[in-house]
């Protein structure tokens, strides 16, 4: 790692304890307008308790004056684009999975970012699909390694090839991809009960390793914090989840008060 | 249409709330190799961030092996040279520079590797050669450009250089330069101050970026630091930019700390380095005395208007070739005492002497202060049949205020 | 600021007068007061020593206040060198002066015996002092205070200016108006001193403005490195070892640049073995460069106010001399006798190489004037002060002395009479047209470009470049010279100050609706013109701007600057076209009513 993703990094992730509390917030461009983030007000109401925004390019500006001045949320800009959130339930239904990348970080710079979000999607179907997000990735990650940006990378054990039994394996097997393209932060889902594997994922991963709330399969926030605590996690990554519950910002303050104790941003 | 990255990144240097910077430039390893203060770089900056600077300019090597001074969301922001100059290499460096150069030494896409939240280069005015402005100028825009493409705020330090530089046209020429370098895309301005609040006014209204000040050469006193400070702020400037005064200062944690308070907490001067406003009194340090008389002009312009060592509360005894002897008041109450008419009293909260006029027989012919002070110091003024008696200024004494060498100091008046 | 007292020693007359608003206006005070003075009042075909020469001493508007490092400007018609001589003095006097009611003092006429001008708070006389004639300086000064009284500031003369040897200084309170034989025009008016002592106080137009603008002014001496840490500490000879770095120390006589003993007199050394104290020997000064030195001599121990970095050029690396005490002690003797250090310092350098050279063979020789003989430097130092034996001749200086030697005029390093101080022009050319043009012939003070062009100040130049912009920095420096000249402020205060802040005083001071600092530079230039106006019509012109044959013709043997000459001829062309004077240095007729001079004189 470089000085300038060194620097950076330690504005997501509290250098006194090592974690961090991001909240995705970009889901708009994947989703549309879903609970929690119709007009972006909701979010401001995570401020003072969360490290990091991830946020789509467009978006940025409405919250400018949350990413100002010292101590407020870390800029990280979301580089890339999915349908893989677009379950059964949702409104267009994603047919085929797919990924592409849609902002370069030197954009990313341009919008203020302090980190760049990808995706690493594990499982697809096609091998060209794995190839294409790998490409993809590895373009990223050289481009934030010049600039001295961390890369968040976002494990996805969503393809269609992923099942009960290869699930760890699976997340394993994206987690070490991740590190190997280049990604400095890493972030991947916990199955319930499954805290212990995720302990080993952190020893092997040697990155900071970050739990993803949305693809976390029913855990509720606050099990989700504890869980990342005990199996030493760098922090959780929290979405549309906790987004659309009504306490939203008590439950955010919450994560963080067990992610951090009472150490101030 | 803003660039908001740089909207973003100048708003860890230029603190939101305020609109204003305390930044230290700790890059003089760079153009004046180990100066004091600079020797051991990462001990100095660990003190100097103790301060809570808002950002820190180091060179780019500096800031590749002092990163990690600048962890957490509550550190300085990191600021990179990108370039470099000889210009301040004059004889008392090894080289003197004979002729001013300047060349690039990192571009934007490096100073961000590095971890920057801005850049910061030179913009020099006042060449002989009109081809190194022209150079000057394109550098510049070149720097302008690519900071503009990845949202890095551009820093310029715009200052009159060169042979083309007089006395009278120097003011003028901050003026101008700083211009020059917003028009080439600065997105503020580091410079030095005019010396006077309207003319650095001026040049700030013209600028129309944030204008940060020098701190200047190392200032013999805090007040003289600070006071440029307030001054600047005053003119509209946006906060200050301290070097050398920092890393060489015996504890650059208080020197930046007490900025702040006058930065960003709005402090006065006098609050800040003098906060005491109990009864003081007059002390002399004999052997730091050069003779110079400030302190008799000085006394008598603040008291009577107008300037003459004849007319002063304080007397200077100059005996070459070594004895030099300011002799102020000592408080002893000789002259109180003798004063058949109690025009002479001490001031109950303060315990200065204090002189009443209208009980004064002086026209009467008396003069028994002036006889019983056992130093000499009353004297007597007579166009008015008066004694001149030191009341301290009232708290804030004009002659150690005058005083260039510390020979008379004041201290709080104990056990009265 | 308009009081001038006229003195007629003659007829031992007094007269109080003022000037004419426009004159004050237009040429300020110091500098600019005296030069129209003597304008007016001294034609050409006065002898310098005659009774009908002015000796004119001249306050400026910052004197007598708060404001930092104050001098006074003593200016006459010179005997050494027959053009206008003003020169500079610290001390005490100045102010004085101011409080008691005066801010100038013109003096005309001989007395007819010793006597000395007492100023005692708006009485004026002249009192006789036989037994103060051939009284050293320090002496002279202490008696006529002990005699008159605590409170009197005084100036005199040594018994080389009673004799009106053309290199004899004013002195008072150890510093000295040094050059150009005012003190012989004192001796030569029976003048042995000049008493002042006064009661009032001075009084500035604007009080609190005057008091922010000395603040600022005060400030930035505290916050510039020269007036901070190079002068406080080691005076004026913190930059001897730079100037001998830069190939610009003259060494033998001019015949080189660089000195091998110069580590032994350097600022450092000096401060490290013979110092005793820091003086502010101005009034209200804050830089005080003075330094109080000891030196042993022959069992004994004496104090100098010195050696000044001139001091240690002439007597020293000029005389190949490394023995700083030798140096020191002969200091003391000049200051004693009433001589200029400068002058004396390369008439025993030139005479020196006459030796050198075989120009003594066959002569009477009381010590051997051998390169880097220090004693012999000093016995030399003694004999000219007392104006015995060869002293006799040399102190006449090197331009009569060369008359002799046919062909030594080549090394006889002066200009229009006047000895060449510490800057090898062929190492700073800009210091060789300073020299040149210099009103008072070979002069540093003027156009000081050495700072810029040695020292790296200011951003530094390129020391061998003679182009427009060259002679254009040597304008500028001459003109804002003129302006602190006439303020009457310390040279050094242009280390931290730009004309701005003296603007910010004087306007402060006197309520003059001065445009801008710009006004005050074009007020500099004005004053000039107008003292090369008096010269002009002395009879000076291109071809007194010159320099020596050394200095023109032979190339710089080592340094920085080996092989180089003085490129003069093209500065001086540049120099008079941006002056506005003709080919031969002439003012234009144009440029005299332009600059604001036509009306006035």
């Amino acid at each position: 790692m470089n000085g300038g993703k060194e620097l950076r990094l330690s504005h997501v992730l509290n250098p006194v304890d090592g974690r961090g509390v991001i909240l995705e917030a970009d889901l708009g461009s994947m989703l549309g307008g879903v609970p929690g983030l119709e007009d972006m007000s909701k979010v401001r109401e995570a401020l003072g308790a969360v490290d990091a925004f991830i946020l789509s390019l467009g978006q940025i500006d409405r919250l400018l004056d949350c990413l100002k001045g010292k101590g407020g949320p870390s800029l990280i800009v979301r580089s890339d684009w999915t349908n893989a959130y677009r379950g059964g339930d949702y409104i267009l239904p994603a047919v085929d999975l797919r990924y592409v990348s849609t902002v370069t970080p030197e954009d990313a710079l341009r919008h203020g970012a302090d980190a760049v979000a990808a995706y690493l999607i594990v499982g697809y179907d096609r091998d060209e699909d794995e190839a294409s997000n790998m490409e993809a990735l590895a373009s990223t990650a050289r481009a934030c390694e010049e600039y001295g940006l961390p890369l968040l990378v976002q494990v996805l054990p969503v393809g269609g090839r992923v099942t009960e039994e290869n699930y760890f394996d699976c997340v394993k097997l994206g987690v070490r991809q991740a590190v190997e393209v280049g990604g400095d932060l890493i972030a991947a889902p916990l199955k319930r009960g499954g805290g212990d594997l995720f302990k080993q994922l952190v020893e092997l991963a040697k990155a900071p390793l970050m739990m993803l709330e949305d693809f976390s399969e029913a855990v509720e926030p606050a099990t989700l914090a504890r869980s990342a605590v005990e199996s030493n996690a760098a922090g959780v990554i929290l979405g549309r989840k906790t987004l659309q519950a009504a306490k939203f910002a008590e439950i955010v303050r919450n994560v963080r008060s067990t992610i951090h104790g009472g150490l101030t941003p | 249409m803003t660039n908001i990255g740089k909207e973003i990144r100048l708003s860890r240097i230029i603190d939101p709330e305020d609109g204003k910077a305390v930044v230290v430039a700790a890059d003089h390893g760079f153009m004046l190799g180990p100066i004091k203060g600079v020797v051991n770089l990462e001990e100095t900056l660990i003190k100097v961030v103790e301060g809570k600077p808002d950002a820190v300019l180091l060179s780019p090597g500096q800031a590749r092996r002092l990163n990690h001074l600048f962890r957490g969301k509550k550190a300085p922001a990191l600021l990179v040279r990108a370039d470099w100059t000889n210009a301040f290499r004059d004889k008392t460096y090894t080289l003197p520079a004979r002729s001013i150069k300047r060349v690039a030494v990192a571009n934007a896409k490096g100073a961000l590797s590095l971890g920057a939240s801005g850049i910061v280069t030179y913009y020099f005015i006042g060449h002989s050669e009109d081809e190194t402005e022209a150079y000057n100028f394109q550098l510049t825009s070149i720097f302008s450009r690519e900071c503009e493409k990845l949202g890095l705020p551009f820093i310029v330090e715009a200052l009159p250089f060169g042979e083309r530089v007089t006395g009278a046209n120097y003011a003028q020429l901050i003026s101008v330069a700083m211009r020059i370098a917003v028009e080439a895309g600065a997105d503020a301005i580091k410079t030095a101050y005019t010396g006077d609040v309207d003319s650095f006014r001026r040049a700030v209204r013209s600028a129309g970026v944030p204008v940060l000040v020098l701190g200047g050469a190392k200032a013999r006193t805090l007040r003289d630091a600070l006071e440029v400070v307030e001054e600047a702020l005053t003119a509209g400037g946006s906060g200050v930019v301290f070097g050398r005064q920092v890393v060489q200062a015996d504890d650059p944690k208080t020197f930046v700390s007490s900025v702040r308070m006058v930065v960003h907490e709005g402090k006065s001067v006098r609050d800040v380095i003098s906060p005491y406003r109990g009864p003081i009194r007059l002390l002399v340090r004999a052997k730091n005395c050069v003779g110079c008389r400030e302190c008799q002009l000085a006394c008598s312009f603040f008291h009577e208007g107008e300037i003459s060592l004849k007319k002063s509360r304080i007397r200077v005894d100059v005996e070459l070739p070594e004895k030099f002897m300011p002799f102020p008041c000592t408080l002893c109450g000789k002259c109180v005492e003798a004063c058949p008419t109690q025009a002479l009293t001490f001031n109950p909260e303060l315990k200065y002497v204090e002189f009443t006029a209208e009980r004064c027989i002086g026209p009467k012919g008396c003069r028994k202060c002036v006889d019983a002070c056992p130093f000499k110091v009353v004297g007597w003024n007579d166009d008015v049949k008066n004694p001149f008696i030191c009341d301290m200024c009232k708290g804030n004494p004009k002659c150690v205020e005058y005083c260039p060498t510390d020979a008379l100091l004041t201290a709080p008046l104990k056990g009265v | 600021m308009n009081r001038i007292l006229t003195v007629d020693l003659t007829q031992e007359k007094f007269n109080t007068q003022s000037l004419d608003e426009r004159v004050v206006y237009r040429l300020l005070g110091g500098k600019g007061l005296a030069t129209w003075i003597l304008y007016q009042m001294v034609k050409p075909d006065v002898n310098p020593l005659d009774p009908e020469n002015v000796l004119a001493l001249a306050t400026g508007p910052l004197n007598g206040t708060i404001a930092p490092c104050q001098k006074l400007c003593i200016a006459s018609k010179s005997p050494a060198t027959g053009t206008i001589n003003d020169s500079y003095m610290g001390g005490w006097i100045g102010g004085e002066l101011k409080f008691s009611g005066y801010d100038a003092v013109v003096i005309t006429g001989r007395a007819e015996h010793p006597s000395m001008l007492v100023v005692d708070d708006g009485n004026v006389s002249v009192k006789r002092c036989e037994r103060l004639w051939g009284m050293n300086t320090s002496a002279a000064e202490r008696k006529v205070i002990e005699e008159l009284g605590e409170g009197f500031k005084v100036a005199v003369i040594g018994p080389a200016g009673e004799r009106m040897s053309p290199i004899a200084p004013v002195f008072s309170n150890l510093r000295s108006a040094g050059r150009g034989g005012l003190g012989a025009v004192m001796g030569s008016k029976n003048l042995k001193a000049i008493a002042v002592r006064g009661f009032r106080g001075v009084k500035v137009h604007d009080e609190s403005m005057f008091e922010r603008m000395v603040w600022i002014a005060l400030r930035t001496l505290r916050m510039n490195e020269v007036t901070v840490r190079s002068l406080p500490i080691y005076g004026t000879d913190n930059i001897l070892l730079t100037i001998n770095e830069t190939g610009a120390l003259p060494t033998r006589n001019f015949q080189t640049g660089r000195f091998e003993g110069a580590e032994m007199i350097s600022g450092e050394s000096y401060r490290s073995e013979l110092w005793l104290k820091d003086f502010s020997c101005c009034l209200g000064c804050n830089i005080r460069c003075s330094k109080i030195m000891k030196a042993k001599r022959g069992g004994g121990e004496v104090y100098v106010d010195g050696p000044d970095y001139e001091t240690i050029f002439s007597l020293g690396s000029n005389c190949g001399v490394s023995d700083k005490e030798a140096i020191a002690y002969a200091n003391y003797l000049c200051d004693e006798y009433g001589i200029d250090t400068i002058s004396v310092g390369v008439i025993i350098a030139f005479y020196m190489e006459l030796y050198e050279k075989g120009y003594l063979k066959g002569e009477d020789l009381p010590v051997k004037p051998i390169f880097g003989d220090g004693e012999a430097m000093v016995k030399l130092a003694e004999l000219i002060g007392k104006g015995e034996g060869v002293g006799k001749t040399l102190q006449m200086g090197v331009k009569r002395l060369a008359e002799k030697y046919p062909g030594s005029e080549k090394f006889a390093m002066h200009v229009k009479g006047l000895e060449m101080p510490g800057y090898e022009p062929r190492a700073a050319q800009g210091m060789g047209l300073c020299y040149a043009v210099s009103e008072r012939g070979a002069c540093h003070l003027r156009a000081y470009t050495a700072g810029v062009e040695l020292c790296g100040y200011g951003g530094g130049a390129d020391p061998l470049s003679h182009d427009r912009a060259k002679v254009q920095l040597a304008i500028d420096r001459q003109d804002e010279k003129a302006v602190v000249d006439s303020s009457v402020l310390c040279f050094f205060t242009l280390f931290g100050l730009k004309l701005k802040e003296v603007y910010q005083m004087v306007v402060s001071a006197t309520g003059f609706e001065y445009k801008d600092p710009d006004e005050l530079k074009k007020l500099g230039a004005r004053i000039i013109t107008l003292s090369r106006l008096f010269n002009v019509r002395e009879g000076f012109s291109r071809k007194d701007d010159t320099l020596p044959y050394r200095c023109l013709e032979e190339p710089l043997p080592e340094g920085p600057a080996r092989g180089q000459v003085v490129h003069l001829d093209e500065m001086l062309d540049e120099y008079y076209e941006l002056r506005g004077w003709d080919h031969e240095g002439i003012p234009e007729k144009e440029t005299v009513s332009k600059i604001g001079l036509k009306d006035i004189i």
